[in-house]
């Protein structure tokens, strides 16, 4: 086989996205995957977005990725969330066609120029001098390349648990990967998590009449800036709870379930606890809600979001047939836990290259997280680091002011993980200027120096941000009569009740047709213009510390002035800027300054810092 | 750590010395100081005098500044050094003015930090900037708080505690919930939590006494020696004692340590119906200082019988007077009927002044109100807890002017930083498991 520019393994989320940036920055790239039918697979539930997930699809599609117009194209229910709750909070959320969405994948990876999509499995990498040469695979052979992107999701020495039986995978029905332990004599630091999933229900065995509807919101809320409009048919999701009986099951069989009998000791998410657990530490509440969300047009199977479970498929099925609705429904695929290994992530760098191997990247749930959209932010950014060095480019970062996937890989990478890692907006500390309207505003930029965003789209990018501009300037001369005075439409704008719809009827027709498209970008600057402001200057000040180096490889220890306590810190975390040392917990002002007269004597004595 | 916005400290040490040095420093100091300094006119490190005045034209103090222009500073960022009167209450209410215009009161070698920053610190220099960073916390606070403070930690964590469980119920409430929202179910929570905020600022405020300097005011008719109490108060001759009424025309005053407590004793003019222009003046100051005072020593002597003005003094400040009577050399006998407090003296021959002494100490601790559990070590903890009141008023406000969530969630995270800012550690971990533990999230 030919040599490769950048090998990606794994054709999950985060595998399509790095291949795909890879390839599209013109770099001959390859993906190898198991099965080459189940890329772009949902292996959970079948939706895109949500709470802060939202954010990152947008995020991912302002770079010039693939997801949000996959979940626009594949879309059957669209829903905007939190419309009431702020501008940081609103997301978006749609149900997809698993499976249309997993053929648009598809299609678009085997479509791209410079990508070649492989059917293997990657068995080892091929390293030299520490720096990664290409991969050795089942029945290929060898492969080369000058970097590589592992995006080997849940694969690896993965074991499947149905109650007390348990067998390797990586998803129900595929085999898993051993690529983990050949990856320990690289010096990769090997840990093990837990997840789990629901059983998927027959469609005709559920009694929909009795649930309550969920439709889409409308005008129908979408993802990508190309404005895609969703061309499949729509489809409800419906509603539904647990009960006393449901309970009584699960605590009566706790004794079968590898979670209850220390069969899984790895730590899953708190945040998306199986059924097990919301009854055991949830025992006051007396009952749970279910989503009953369609996994596609023509799938018979229903996917009961709510009830992940790892209890014996017996136990699942009397479970299922206690909740209301559901009393006669048949379970096609029951639901199951999983152990995985992932690599501890304070190993990689911030372009999610290894510290310990050069040229070798890592994205996705291998790295400790936990979602599709958080597996596909780390997959666009690895691809484009892999690209960058291959060219012997400097490394594209984003800081936790700028994007989520700023904040997501700096978590990862300086404080690693204990549990799944998930995105909410709270870790964010500036969230209002990092909302889904503003993804668009935020990374457009970037990508375009990047290459990742055409003419076409930079044009219509570029259009957008002018007529921002100048409705804004529009309402600042615009005057309206409110009661018995005459204030500024934007500052009328700013009172609680009052929405920019109510000031659609004062603007002439050409600002109002501008305004159309852009509503809510202009109503959330205006509005919360004295907030926003407040959280940039904020954000300027740590931009100030961000841009002081540390240089890798620091001895910390021999630095005057700094305790054992500190140096052991800053070595587990080796933070790349004083800005990230500083958060560091328990790193005091004190410490950053020893830092700072480190780095002069450094600096001043001829070493490069 | 903010290294953009200007900060001020006080230079000089604290306590009483005849000139206090503040030093402010930051980039937008231009700006934000227009209209309290006349910087633009003034030219680099030339010595200046200049009548501070708060925005209501009232005068602050006489000072002199020098300004400094980046890089030529101890910063390297544009600076300005002010010398004030020195003395603890006007140092502190200097430090308060600049501090309400925006200045933030600077961490403990901020300064130098900064000056790191832009390179102004030559090596060896430097080198001693962790022990200048630790010597300049207020060690003396520390150690006369040190004994008082036995329950810090538990008051500290019960609010630490009720701040994270509220900021996690709302954070969940944005992220966890598909529902709509009624935020004005944390009114009643903030609100509690304000409440307690403000009662740990005022006690720092009552403890911050002891070592900043209780104001003790002695005041009471002319001539029943006021003046000579005070000076076996303070030791030393500072006040002029004559026998002529009303010498004392303007408020005298001297911080003295009894014991690990500073108290600041000012003596007054006697309060008397005058004539004099001088005095009268002299006598609205008294008022002024009584008002303020944390304690009142009423004099009277055992020649006087108290008068209406006397009893209308004593009952409007009833909670907060001494009673001295003075002068019993000359009758052992007079007692004061139908009060509580009343030491009897001599101050001519220093009888029973050891008794004053001590009861003064003992109502100055009962003031700052030991067994209260104060969280509060240090000025700087001080602000940051001043700042998580702010934060928690807004919310409240943003409550009833019925403002979204996120607008909410980003006052409170102001409070959030200062939290953090004194326990030196992230609180999302400590957020995200209280979520976790009450809230079964799902989907």
């Amino acid at each position: 086989m030919k040599d490769f520019d950048v090998i990606v393994a794994g054709g999950g989320h985060a595998g399509i996205e790095a291949s795909l940036a890879s390839a599209r920055l013109g770099l001959k790239t390859c993906l190898i995957t198991i099965n080459a039918d189940n890329i772009g697979q949902m292996s959970c539930n079948p939706a895109i977005g949500g709470l802060a997930k939202g954010h990152l699809v947008r995020e991912i599609d302002a770079l010039g990725g693939e997801m949000g117009k996959a979940a626009d194209y594949t879309g059957i229910q669209f829903r905007r969330l939190n419309t009431s709750k702020g501008p940081a909070a609103r997301a978006t959320r749609a149900q997809s066609d698993m499976y249309r969405y997993r053929e648009y994948m598809k299609s678009v990876v085997m479509n791209t120029e410079n990508l070649l999509v492989l059917m293997d499995e990657v068995t080892d990498i091929i390293v030299e001098a520490d720096t990664v040469r290409g991969v050795t695979t089942k029945s290929s052979g060898s492969i080369y390349s000058k970097a590589v992107v592992l995006t080997n999701g849940t694969f690896l020495n993965g074991i499947i648990h149905i109650g007390l039986q348990h067998h390797p995978g990586g998803r129900l029905g595929e085999p898993a990967s051993s690529l983990s332990e050949n990856l320990k004599k690289y010096g990769l630091t090997i840990r093990r998590l837990k997840t789990g999933t629901c059983p998927r229900l027959k469609k005709q065995t559920i009694n929909f009449d009795v649930l309550d509807k969920q439709v889409s919101d409308e005008p129908l809320p979408t993802f990508s800036f190309d404005n895609i409009r969703p061309p499949l048919p729509l489809l409800p999701c419906f509603v539904t709870y647990t009960n006393e009986t449901t309970h009584n099951i699960i605590l009566k069989n706790l004794d079968r379930s590898p979670l209850y009998t220390g069969k899984i000791r790895s730590i899953g998410p708190r945040y998306c606890p199986s059924i097990e657990d919301k009854v055991v530490k949830f025992s006051h509440h007396n009952r749970h809600q279910i989503f009953l969300e369609p996994t596609g047009l023509n799938s018979v199977e229903y996917y009961p979001n709510g009830i992940s479970t790892s209890l014996p498929f017996d136990v699942q099925t009397e479970i299922v047939h206690s909740i209301k609705g559901l009393e006669e429904a048949e379970i096609i695929r029951p639901g199951y836990g999983i152990e995985y290994d992932f690599f501890d992530p304070t190993e990689l760098y911030h372009s999610l290259m290894s510290k310990k191997v050069k040229n070798l990247f890592l994205a996705g749930q291998i790295n400790g997280t936990s979602g599709y959209e958080e597996a596909a932010a780390q997959g666009i950014i690895a691809g484009i680091n892999a690209a960058l060095a291959v060219q012997n480019k400097e490394p594209f970062t984003l800081s936790r002011t700028e994007a989520y996937i700023g904040i997501l890989i700096d978590d990862l990478v300086t404080k690693g993980v204990d549990e799944p890692y998930r995105m909410f907006t709270s870790r964010a500390e500036f969230r209002l200027n990092l909302r889904e309207d503003n993804a668009d505003i935020r990374l457009t930029p970037y990508a375009r120096d990047i290459g990742l965003i055409d003419d076409e789209r930079y044009n219509r990018f570029e259009k957008k941000k002018k007529d921002i501009e100048k409705i804004l300037i529009y309402l600042q001369d615009l005057r309206i009569r409110a009661g018995d005075e005459k204030v500024k439409a934007s500052v009328y704008l700013k009172r609680p009740e009052v929405k920019i719809e109510n000031l659609t009827a004062f603007m002439d027709k050409e600002h109002r047709e501008i305004l159309e498209s852009i509503k809510t970008e202009v109503e959330t600057m205006v509005k919360f213009e004295g907030y926003l402001e407040k959280e940039r200057r904020e954000i300027e000040r740590l931009k100030e510390l961000s841009r002081i180096r540390l240089p890798k490889n620091t001895d910390f220890s021999s630095i005057p002035g700094i305790s054992r306590e500190v140096a052991e810190k800053l070595k587990k975390y080796s933070p790349s800027t004083l800005e990230e040392a500083l958060r560091i917990p328990g790193i005091t002002p004190g410490a950053i300054s020893m830092l700072i007269i480190y780095l002069k004597k450094e600096r001043d004595s001829g070493n490069p810092a | 750590m903010n290294t953009n916005d200007v900060i001020i400290a006080p230079a000089s040490s604290a306590g009483t010395g005849a000139i206090s040095v503040f030093r402010i420093s930051g980039k937008n100091l231009k700006e934000l100081l227009s209209g309290l300094l006349p910087l633009e006119d003034t030219e680099p490190r030339r010595i200046r005098k200049f009548l501070l005045k708060d925005l209501s034209g009232r005068i602050i103090d006489e000072i002199t500044f020098i300004r400094y222009v980046a890089p030529a500073s101890y910063t390297g960022e544009d600076m300005v050094e002010i010398f004030s009167h020195g003395g603890t209450a006007n140092t502190r209410r200097i430090l308060e003015f600049f501090a309400s215009r925006g200045l933030r009161i600077a961490e403990p070698g901020e300064f130098t930090f900064r000056a790191l920053l832009n390179g102004k610190l030559s090596l060896t220099k430097a080198e001693s900037i962790d022990k200048i960073c630790k010597s300049e916390n207020i060690a003396e606070l520390d150690s006369a708080l040190e004994g008082y403070t036995g329950k810090t930690d538990e008051e500290f964590e019960d609010l630490y505690r009720r701040f994270t469980d509220l900021y996690g119920d709302i954070i969940a409430e944005a992220e966890f919930s598909e529902d709509e929202t009624d935020i004005s179910r944390f009114r009643v929570r903030i609100e509690e939590l304000a409440k307690r905020v403000e009662e740990l600022v005022n006690t720092y405020e009552r403890l911050s006494m002891l070592y900043e300097g209780a104001d003790i005011v002695i005041a009471g008719k002319t001539n029943v020696g006021k003046s000579s109490l005070f000076n076996r108060l303070v030791g030393e001759e500072r006040s002029i004692v004559t026998e002529i009424e009303g010498t004392t025309r303007d408020v005298v005053d001297k911080k003295v340590y009894f014991g690990n407590i500073a108290l600041r004793f000012a003596d007054t003019a006697g309060l008397r119906e005058s004539g004099d222009v001088v005095e009268l003046l002299g006598q609205k100051k008294t008022h002024e200082e009584i008002k303020k005072a944390a304690l009142i020593l009423y004099m009277t002597d055992v020649e006087k019988t108290l008068d209406e003005a006397d009893k209308r003094i004593i009952s409007e400040y009833r909670d907060r007077i001494i009673l001295v009577v003075n002068k019993i050399d000359l009758s052992e006998s007079f007692i004061l009927e139908g009060y509580d407090r009343v030491f009897y003296i001599s101050a001519k021959y220093d009888r029973g002044t050891e008794d004053l002494k001590r009861g003064i100490r003992d109502y100055i601790l009962s003031l700052a109100d030991l067994n209260s559990k104060s969280v509060l070590f240090s000025r700087r903890q001080y602000n940051l807890f001043v700042n998580i009141r702010t934060a928690l008023l807004k919310a409240l406000k943003i409550i009833d002017e019925r403002g979204v969530l996120d607008i909410i969630i980003s006052e409170l995270s102001e409070a959030k930083r200062s939290f953090e800012s004194l326990t030196g550690n992230s609180m999302d971990e400590d957020i995200y498991s209280g979520i976790f533990s009450r809230f079964c999230i799902g989907k």
